[in-house]
């Protein structure tokens, strides 16, 4: 653990058995997760992307919910703001995001900037692009 | 000159778990591209779970799969445990793990029958789906009921067993065990069904890493993850089971894998059955209400991890529910194992992935781009299948 806590160079709290989490800024998200593969050899893969809105601080949270095998989860939060919410996609470095970036977009209208793939509405009904159903306001 | 035609299979089918349409980009026989499209049976469980209560919460979970409810509501009920900070006593951990573990047994035969219907075997389907209803049957035996179980609640489980229900589960499982032997000869050793699966779909293990492929997906191509073994909850922990891998990757790797792990899912009954702690399994009463916190409480469902995001503010209803199910991530990232595939694979590629379908019969239609017209034609048809 303090190897791979050096070599992503994350500041991990320790928030239950077998889970972590660290908070960095949403530009460095694509960075993060290229470290997150590299530094394990191929031995961390995404298991999801937990959006959550805060309409009080007035952004949106993201959780990358990594894990590494054999061993533990690391939760990477960024924060968006509600009003323009972007961040980079990861696709370029684990293509399996999309179907997380997909969801996110389509139910809590977060843009994954550099994901061509994404389409709208995915999840919804035809009449719903441009709402968001999971925003809380 | 290149001569793209699409073939869109699917979406909708009356007895398909999730119904989602396969857009095959096709260059003669051999796939060029898919595009899935999806978003057909959405309910909305995430946003109905935040206006609903915890306990609420729970039979809504349960519904997310018809197949296999007990491991969303085992997932979800870990989630709040550990926000409310509750104990589970041994012997509700150990009866957990053993209805967890039947509906493993029973959602991978199902997934075994389906691939040999695929593959045109329509009386190994039955005989698998015959075996399969004594599984479901000790599932009503232990639940109330073959399918929905609503087993679970927090702090332990709904009912307890007695010695005649261990006995008959010992008895019927060792009928199951030897079937199961038969049927993995059958897949091992049978000519046709290793032409139409070996080297099929083949997925490497770097790509199984980076496409977040689960479950026995990720299994079958080398990737030694299981969540039972490495993130151990309920039981699991003091258990003593093997971790099924397969190194080649393709759709008969993937059924191998599933078909090992049966055996191993009844040693684990066996071992539950054995060791079965005394003591309390059904609590008198339980808490309704949460603190603040979040959880993240993770499953290993039939198909793959299941992971379950919950966060509490201190109301009676919860802020969020984020359920992620392993069919979403091996449907939708799985497209990967299309890449030039034979159009007459396509089926199985997908039955191999285990993506919730009950039936793969259905109806597709082949459009030419060029001429613009089309037709339509079984899935079996489709396959090569001539029945």
């Amino acid at each position: 653990m303090s190897e791979l806590r050096e070599s992503l160079g994350l500041e991990l709290e320790e928030v239950g058995p077998r889970r972590y989490v660290a908070r960095v800024d949403a530009g460095r998200v694509v960075e993060v997760a290229r470290k997150m593969l590299e530094a394990t050899g191929g031995g961390a893969y995404l298991a999801n992307i937990t959006a959550v809105d805060w309409p009080d601080r007035g952004v949106i949270e993201l959780a990358y919910n990594f894990w590494v095998y054999g061993g533990y989860l690391v939760s990477v939060r960024v924060e968006v703001p509600r009003d323009a919410a972007e961040v980079d996609s990861i696709t370029p470095v684990y293509p399996g995001a999309l179907a997380h970036e997909l969801e996110v977009h389509d139910l809590m209208g977060v843009r994954f900037r550099g994901n061509e793939m994404i389409w709208e509405p995915a999840f919804k009904p035809e009449d719903m692009k441009g709402v968001y159903p999971l925003r809380k306001r | 000159m290149s001569h793209v035609v699409e073939i869109p299979v699917g979406p909708q089918h009356p007895a398909l778990h999730e119904p989602i349409l396969f857009r095959l980009l096709v260059e003669g026989e051999r796939i060029v591209r898919v595009v899935p499209s999806i978003g057909y049976n959405h309910r909305g469980i995430e946003k109905l779970a935040e206006t609903n209560t915890f306990v609420k919460g729970l039979y809504i979970c349960g519904r997310v799969c018809g197949i296999c409810n007990i491991v969303h509501a085992t997932t979800y009920t870990m989630a709040i445990e550990r926000i409310q900070g509750v104990e589970v006593p041994p012997r509700a951990r150990y009866l957990r793990v053993l209805v967890n573990e039947l509906e493993r047994i029973h959602s991978h035969m199902l997934i075994v029958a389906v691939m040999a219907e695929v593959l045109g075997f329509e009386s190994l389907f039955m005989l698998i789906m015959r075996d399969r209803e004594a599984v479901m049957q000790l599932k009503e035996l232990v639940t109330g009921n073959r399918v929905l179980g609503d087993y679970l609640i927090f702090g332990g489980v709904r009912r307890d067993i007695d010695d005649a229900v261990a006995h008959r589960i010992l008895r019927t499982l060792d009928h199951i065990e030897e079937r199961v032997r038969y049927y993995r000869r059958v897949f091992e050793e049978d000519v046709t069904i290793n032409k139409r699966l070996r080297g099929v779909g083949p997925i490497s293990r770097a790509e199984a890493v980076r496409y977040c492929l689960v479950g026995p997906t990720a299994r079958g191509s080398g990737v030694e993850t299981d969540v039972r073994a490495e993130d151990p909850y309920e039981a699991y922990g003091e258990l003593e089971f093997n971790v099924v891998t397969y190194p080649d990757g393709d759709s008969w790797s993937r059924m191998m894998v599933r078909i090992d792990e049966i055996l191993e899912s009844i040693e684990i009954i066996r071992q539950v059955l054995k060791r079965l702690p005394q003591g309390q399994a059904v609590p008198k009463t339980f808490k309704r209400a949460l603190p603040k916190g979040e959880a993240i409480a993770r499953a290993e469902a039939p198909r793959g991890e299941l992971v379950y995001h919950v966060i509490s503010d201190g109301k009676p209803t919860p802020y969020r529910v984020k359920i992620r199910t392993p069919s979403m991530a091996n449907v939708i990232n799985g497209i990967v194992a299309f890449k030039d595939a034979y159009i007459a694979d396509a089926p199985a590629i997908i039955a191999s992935f285990d993506p919730c379908i009950s039936c793969m019969e259905r109806v597709v239609e082949v459009v030419d781009l060029d001429k613009r017209k089309s037709t339509v034609v079984s899935l079996r048809e489709l396959a090569g299948w001539r029945g």
